[in-house]
């Protein structure tokens, strides 16, 4: 049985904080990043691979998956290019609440809150964190007002 | 402890290091940094992956919220050192998590 150690919290937040921007600009290049990992996982395609066939270096792939260097819009244009896909970028409100109404037998109704024109009846609320229990994409779902 | 201090000396680790985490806290992290690799009955353990170090880490959860126990260090999975890879993950479930007040 061992015990479990305390990281020093102190120099973590204070690098975070030092640092900010430019983690924050990480994070939007790895949200990139993880859109393609679920690419190349489905299509069973190594990063070696991948690297090969847009002319990169496997180290810089290593590097963008890593968050160290960010993506640009060539990286972009060779991916689409190369697997002929076609990446779509969106501008959503990030203050997005997604409400469950009410639950029945056989369904759940959800109430998407995206312009705060929906007045929440009867809401029922969780505390869990919902980016873990619910991954809704928005767009597979149809909006339907009471009248 | 003296894994952290090895990654503390070089500016490249740390900022990977926080990478992860930061990506893990807004769920952007991909295999190449946090990938799963048991699981027991504490909690899932993934591996914080920064360049050759592995820190494997129990995640349990907690009212919603995920709690992060970095638990064990090893190195890059290679042939040689795939059993004692194991045998570091399994020594995970043996944690005894520790809550103090203070």
């Amino acid at each position: 049985m061992s015990k479990v150690n305390k990281i020093d919290t102190i120099s973590f937040d204070s690098y975070l904080k030092k640092n900010r921007t430019k983690i924050d600009e990480s994070l939007v290049s790895l949200r990139f990043m993880k859109e393609v990992d679920y690419f190349l996982d489905y299509n069973k395609i190594t990063q070696r691979k991948l690297a090969d066939d847009i002319g990169c270096t496997e180290a810089y792939i290593s590097q963008l998956m890593s968050g160290v260097k960010k993506i640009n819009t060539s990286f972009i244009n060779k991916l689409e290019k190369h697997y002929e896909v076609k990446v779509e970028f969106k501008i959503l409100p990030k203050k997005e609440c997604n409400y469950i109404t009410s639950f029945a037998n056989t369904f759940i109704q959800i109430n998407i809150n995206i312009d705060d024109s929906f007045e929440a009846l009867n809401m029922f609320s969780s505390k869990n964190s919902p980016i873990e229990y619910y991954e809704l994409d928005t767009d597979s779902y149809t909006i339907e007002t009471n009248g | 402890m003296k894994k952290f201090n090895q990654i503390n000396r070089d500016e490249k680790t740390v900022k990977k290091f926080v990478i992860v985490i930061e990506a893990v806290k807004v769920n952007v992290a991909n295999k190449s940094q946090w990938n799963w690799e048991s699981k027991c009955d504490l909690g899932e353990i993934y591996a914080i992956k920064v360049d050759n170090h592995r820190f494997y880490t129990l995640v349990c959860k907690n009212l919603g919220y995920r709690e992060l126990y970095i638990s064990r260090y090893g190195r890059k999975q290679t042939n040689s050192n795939d059993k004692k890879l194991i045998a570091t993950i399994n020594s995970i479930s043996k944690i005894t998590i520790q809550k103090l007040l203070e």
